[in-house]
């Protein structure tokens, strides 16, 4: 309000009329002032002026009454009682002397009178003292300094008057008096002095010599006269206006001092004063209630105006500024009240849109330039968690986000506002439960037209549903898309084209392998019009197969395979997703299996056959060998022997061929370099194979070990160099080569039967004529040839098939006519150390410790030359026919057999069951087993819990059989 | 006009600027004296019947001063007590009765009030005391130092004794009646038996404490004595009439202390105007002390002495008085 219109009209007013009339009357009033006081400083100079003249007449009273006694009467020239009586006469005369002296010319005293005693008897000497001195040598008249009387405290003064001779002029005595001062009281007294006035006399030390009170001399009160006269502190110590008038006698000097009580002396100045400002105050009250009423007139409608300004400031809308005039005021108040209509009606739109934005879901709010918030509506203050009558004002933005997004905001968020004008970002808020809320915020800078920042409002909507929706439709569209993926993987992955075609037959989609059977059974690619599959129209594709469910079609020699289904979704078919496979392999490898099939029923057949042979080879090898150590046979007899025997070898081994085609052989596995071991049949080929043959081996770096029978292997080498060697009469090429292959998951396998791994591959190729087709099927067969009779069993490579089967390989060949042919072997490769050199040593037979050995064998050659060869080994036997035979006799031998050695296969009860029966009678007792073809490893695991000690395959050698049951009796056999 | 009447003038003209300025709603101040007490008053101790004078003196001295009896001032005198002892009952009753002030008149009433004050603030006012000094009432005159002031009178009495002589130069015995209680008749006993040594006169002293030795001093005034000489006694002074009847039926000229016995009828006297000291000292003194002046703060002031001679008396028994001597008289009562 300082600068209100008021004011500045206030103080306009004060400055232009109360302040000269102020001015004028303060003037006015000083100058009275000091005109009144020097009035009244005159009129105590007039007072002090007064008492000096009564004072001097007082004084010049007292000389004269001692200038009558002296010269008048001529005191000097009576006789002493005349002196004594004209003295006695002036000392009861007014009572104005104390005492009277008369001095001669030599200063005693010739008469002293006083007028309170008796004169005294002894008179004195004045001639030492100031009055005599001065008075008789100057002859003037002497004033002593004031002195009061110590009984009395009255002040005196001594006058000294000189005496002079008639006749010489000289002073010949001297007459002293001490005046009583004390009358100038009553003088003093008698003056009439106004109220508060005052008159006294001091001396030049200052004493109150005289006063109309008594009491202000007699208590010896004492006044520093001031400097100058005028308004001073006075006798009493209050202001007085002083006024000082100095008298002298003789040589003494005495200030009258004439004061007035300054509120008495000034009392009409002080009153002029007063008046004065009574009069400049009425005209001060009277000009400021018509100032005020002027500034009423012109500040009220104005005033008005800012009250209901306030009002309307404060809420209230209703107010009305009254129109007093037509003059610029009215108009400023009809400008107002129609601002106010327009200002309510703008409030009232506010206070909907305010209604809106609190009604609004949505967090509405609004901060300063600094981010101090200054607004929130209802459902922000929900989110956040303030209370809805809680002041908000002050506090920042960054309070509302999280940190991370408090610094987005204020860095990225108002600056961007501020630049662009809006703002929208996801952001979050901090819940009142202190989660964060999901929003979409927008900010907006609002500005002045300077461009600076005002405020900054912001419109957030909460979108947690709406990110849990997207959360919800991500995690199903990934969901979706995985499962696409997984579809797109199973069409793109499985071993059929799929294609899909609309009603007019046009390829819309075909996976990758669809799409390249369409370039192979029609040339089509995706967007043509699909008449005919290889050589089968689409329409009759598009019919039910005439037999189960595919429709062949070849094309290019490759098989395939198709089926049509419509894509029903109404009455009428949307499409047909078209299913095409390739079959060619599937052929193939139907091919194959037949192939292995056959060959593995031949196996079992020859199997079969081989074990009849094997016994009778087993009786005439042994017999054989007995007699070829028996000491008295003949030399001739000893050659048909030796025949017999070589024969029976040959045709052993004739039924180790056809073993080894029906994977029955005996394996003596280990670990094997492929390298080394190659490297040595190829030096063994070069020796062995004709010279016009060119061996060649070729290796990479990597290690090339398997887990075989280095016997078993080298056998299948020799069967194929032979082959070879056959395909090239004329000489040629052989060429080995060995490499370490891997194959993953889902890389393409040489053989379908084949699985993915590390495998050795050991090629042999030939620069041979070549297999020709109607051959290539029957290669593997057993008894299988080309070759001219006598010149081939047929069983080279149905015998390097079982070999390489047996040992977990595969075998394979690509062969052209008249460029050779190539054998592959795929054997699984080991990781290990390379083969130690298995060289069969002989070793002389074990013998027997007189132990017993049952033999249970139903071939009773077989029994026979089992026990003979057992007793001349030193063992004790025993034989039965059959496992039920057995079991007798181990009862009755019961506790007395060490061993049992039995064949497998007999009638009655084979070797398996004895096993578990004798395995009952005694949990300790050790069986040998007898069998035509080898146990695997799980079979012999299993007999090996029921107490089966070792196994032979027939036919046995005497070797064999004295180490297996050597062994076997052993105190920790295997 | 008095202070009070002062200070209510003072008053009223500040309360109408007062007026002024308070209706005029502006903060002026202003001093305003503490308001004077309205009435007062005063209580008298007297010894003696002659003093009645004095008494209507110093009434005289506080009407010209303002204190008006019966209007602003209540004098509380039931007149002179018959004996010295009934001072102190008359002093103590004052003091009881809590008066403004205690006019008390001779040395022994004033050493009543002494008496009867010690302990309180009530001031008193003595006129006349020969020897205040000595009579223990002040600490000086110049600095009274208690609660006691007054007018006294100086050692006048050796020329009032040769006053008496230069008016009856044949006077060679003088008789003295005094009261030897009365510290200012055994004072100016004192001071006169010098002076009568110096002079050449022989004096006739009898002693009278009480009314009735007074009576007895009166009836048996010796024949060889020429004059009478009064003392500052108020028992003696109390029946003035009767000696100056006395005297003059004797032919004795008379020399009293104060001028009133003089215009009684006794022939001469060197001495007080115990009214104009009452009426110009005592009740200037009383106003001071009345204005709010410590007694205390108020020297003692001496009156004046005037030499008077009634010719009268004189004439009646047969002095003839010389021309010269008159002229040497303040007073003459003719």
């Amino acid at each position: 309000m300082r600068h209100s219109i008021r004011t500045r009209l206030t103080v306009a007013f004060i400055g232009l009329a109360i302040g000269p009339l102020l001015l004028v009357g303060a003037v006015l009033a000083w100058q009275s002032y000091v005109i009144q006081q020097q009035q009244a400083l005159d009129m105590q100079h007039e007072v002090a002026r007064r008492v000096v003249a009564e004072v001097t007449a007082f004084f010049e009273g007292l000389e004269n009454d001692l200038y009558l006694v002296s010269e008048v009467q001529g005191l000097h020239t009576l006789d002493r009682d005349e002196q004594y009586s004209v003295l006695s006469g002036l000392l009861s005369h007014g009572d104005v002397f104390d005492e009277l002296i008369l001095l001669d010319a030599a200063g005693d005293e010739q008469i002293h009178l006083s007028r309170v005693s008796l004169p005294p008897a002894d008179l004195g000497s004045w001639a030492k003292d100031d009055e005599f001195i001065i008075a008789s040598t100057t002859g003037d008249i002497y004033y002593s300094p004031v002195w009061f009387d110590e009984t009395t405290g009255e002040p005196l003064m001594t006058i000294a008057f000189p005496l002079f001779d008639l006749r010489t002029g000289s002073v010949d005595g001297v007459l002293i008096a001490d005046a009583r001062i004390k009358e100038i009281w009553d003088i003093i007294a008698s003056i009439r002095l106004s109220q508060g006035q005052d008159v006294y006399i001091i001396d030049a030390e200052g004493r109150v010599v005289a006063h109309r009170n008594p009491s202000v001399v007699l208590r010896g009160t004492r006044f520093d006269l001031p400097d100058e006269d005028g308004v001073q502190c006075g006798l009493a110590g209050s202001r007085v206006v002083l006024a000082t008038e100095t008298v002298q006698f003789g040589q003494q000097e005495f200030h009258v001092v004439a004061e007035h009580a300054a509120s008495e002396a000034l009392a009409l100045a002080i009153s002029t004063i007063l008046v004065t400002a009574v009069l400049v105050l009425a005209t001060l009250a009277l000009s400021s209630t018509l100032g005020f009423l002027a500034v009423r007139q012109i500040v009220r409608p104005i005033q008005m105006v800012a009250e209901t300004a306030q009002a309307i400031s404060a809420g209230d809308l209703s107010q009305q500024v009254e129109v007093t005039g037509a003059d610029e005021v009215g108009d400023l108040a009809s400008a107002f009240n129609h601002m106010t209509v327009q200002l309510r009606q703008i409030l009232e739109s506010q206070a909907r849109f305010v209604a809106i934005l609190e009604a609004t879901p949505d967090f509405v709010g609004m901060a300063d330039a600094d981010g101090r918030v200054l607004y929130i509506n209802r459902a922000g203050r929900q989110m956040v968690g303030f209370g809805a009558d809680e002041d908000v004002t002050g506090k920042s933005i960054l309070d509302l986000h999280p940190p991370h997004l408090a610094k987005l905001v204020m860095e990225e968020g108002l600056p961007a506002a501020a630049a662009e004008g809006s703002w929208t970002r996801e952001t979050a808020l901090v819940g009142h439960d202190g989660c964060e809320i999901p929003l979409l915020q927008v900010i907006l800078a609002h500005k002045t037209d300077d461009g600076r920042v005002a405020y900054y409002s912001t419109i957030a909507r909460d979108i947690t549903e709406r990110k849990q929706a997207e959360a919800q439709r991500e995690h199903l569209l990934i969901q979706v898309q995985e499962q696409a993926q997984r579809v797109q993987h199973i069409v793109d992955t499985v071993p059929e084209g799929v294609i899909l075609l609309d009603t007019d037959l046009r390829i819309l989609v075909a996976n990758p392998l669809g799409k390249k059977e369409l370039v192979a059974l029609a040339g089509a690619q995706v967007g043509d019009v699909l008449t005919r599959l290889g050589g089968c129209p689409i329409e009759e594709l598009l019919t039910s197969p005439p037999k189960g469910l595919w429709h062949e079609v070849t094309a290019a020699h490759r098989s395939f395979e198709a089926i049509a289904q419509p894509i029903e979704n109404g009455p009428a078919p949307k499409g047909w997703v078209l299913v095409v496979r390739d079959v060619t392999q599937q052929r193939e490898v139907e091919s194959r299996l037949q192939q292995q099939e056959r060959l593995s029923t031949v196996g079992q057949l020859a199997a079969g056959m081989a074990h009849d042979f094997n016994n009778i080879l087993a009786v005439i090898t042994l017999y054989a060998d007995l007699s070829l150590r028996a000491s008295d046979v003949s030399e001739k007899v000893r050659e048909r022997l030796q025949i017999i025997d070589g024969q029976a070898r040959r045709a052993s081994y004739l039924i180790e061929q056809i073993l080894d085609f029906s994977r029955r052989a005996v394996l003596e596995r280990g670990p094997l370099d492929l390298v080394v071991f190659v490297k040595e049949q190829v030096r063994l080929l070069r020796r062995t194979l004709p010279e016009d043959i060119q061996i060649d081996l070729t290796h990479g770096e990597d290690e090339c070990i398997i887990y075989a029978d280095a016997t078993r292997i080298q056998q299948a080498i020799m069967n194929l160099a032979t082959n070879a060697r056959d395909a090239m009469p004329e000489g040629g090429r052989l060429q080995f080569a060995l490499e370490r292959v891997a194959f993953g998951e889902g890389d393409k396998l040489p053989l379908p039967e084949m699985t993915p791994g590390q495998w050795i591959r050991l090629t042999v190729t030939d620069a041979g004529t070549g297999i020709s087709p109607e051959v290539q099927p029957h290669v593997f067969d057993p008894f299988f040839t080309t070759k001219e009779p006598g010149k081939g069993t047929g069983l080279g490579l149905a015998q390097v098939y079982g070999i390489v089967t047996q040992h977990e390989g595969h075998i394979d060949f690509t062969t052209q006519p008249d460029q050779g042919t190539t054998f592959a072997i795929y054997l699984p490769a080991l990781v290990t150390g390379p083969s130690r050199a298995t060289a069969v040593e002989s070793e002389a037979l074990s013998q027997g410790q007189g132990q017993t050995i049952l033999v249970v064998e139903d071939d009773a050659s077989a029994r026979k030359a089992l026990a003979e060869s057992l007793k001349t080994l030193n063992y004790r036997v025993l034989e039965a026919a059959n496992g039920r035979q057995g079991l007798d006799v181990f009862d009755q031998h019961a506790g007395a057999i060490d061993l049992v050695v039995s064949d497998v296969v007999m009638p009655e009860m084979g070797g398996r069951p004895l096993l578990h029966a004798l395995r009952e009678r005694d949990p300790a007792v050790r069986v040998i087993l007898l069998t035509g073809h080898p146990l695997d490893e799980r079979e012999f695991e299993d007999l090996h819990a029921l107490g089966l000690r070792g196994w032979m395959l027939k036919p046995l050698s005497l070797e064999k059989l004295a180490q297996t049951v050597a062994e076997a009796l052993s105190p920790t056999p295997r | 006009m008095i202070g009070k009447e002062r200070s209510r003038s003072r008053i009223s003209n500040g309360w109408k600027v007062l007026l002024w300025l308070v209706a005029l709603g502006l903060p002026l101040t202003a001093c305003v004296g503490a308001p004077a007490q309205e009435t007062y008053t005063i209580g008298v101790v007297n010894l003696s019947p002659l003093q009645d004078g004095t008494v209507e003196g110093f009434k005289e001295g506080m009407t010209e001063l303002g204190y008006v009896e019966g209007e602003n001032v209540t004098y509380l005198y039931d007149g002179a007590t018959d004996s010295i002892d009934e001072l102190d009952v008359v002093a103590q009753g004052l003091v009881e009765a809590d008066v403004d002030l205690i006019l008390s008149l001779t040395t022994p009433a004033t050493q009543a009030a002494q008496r009867a004050t010690a302990g309180t603030d009530i001031p008193v006012v003595f006129v006349p005391v020969t020897d205040p000094v000595g009579a223990g009432l002040v600490e000086s005159l110049k600095h009274p130092g208690g609660n006691i002031t007054g007018v006294t009178f100086g050692a006048q009495e050796e020329r009032r004794l040769a006053w008496l002589m230069q008016v009856v130069p044949t006077i060679e015995q003088i008789y003295i009646p005094y009261n030897p209680e009365d510290r200012s008749a055994v004072l100016a006993l004192e001071t006169v038996s010098e002076a009568a040594t110096t002079l050449g006169v022989e004096l006739i002293t009898r002693e009278a404490s009480t009314p009735d030795q007074v009576a007895d001093a009166f009836a048996n005034i010796p024949e060889r004595a020429d004059a009478i000489f009064f003392l500052p006694d108020s028992l003696i002074n109390d029946r003035v009439d009767d000696w100056v009847q006395m005297a003059i039926e004797l032919g004795l000229p008379t020399s009293a202390p104060n001028l009133a016995a003089v215009e009684e009828g006794h022939l001469t006297t060197y001495g007080l105007d115990l009214e104009v000291a009452a009426r110009e000292k005592a009740a200037r003194l009383a106003d001071q002390i009345l204005q709010g002046i410590k007694p205390a703060d108020l020297p003692v002031e001496t009156g004046e002495f005037y030499s008077a001679i009634n010719l009268k008396t004189a004439k009646a028994i047969g002095v003839d008085v010389p021309d010269e001597i008159l002229l040497q008289a303040d007073v003459i009562v003719r």
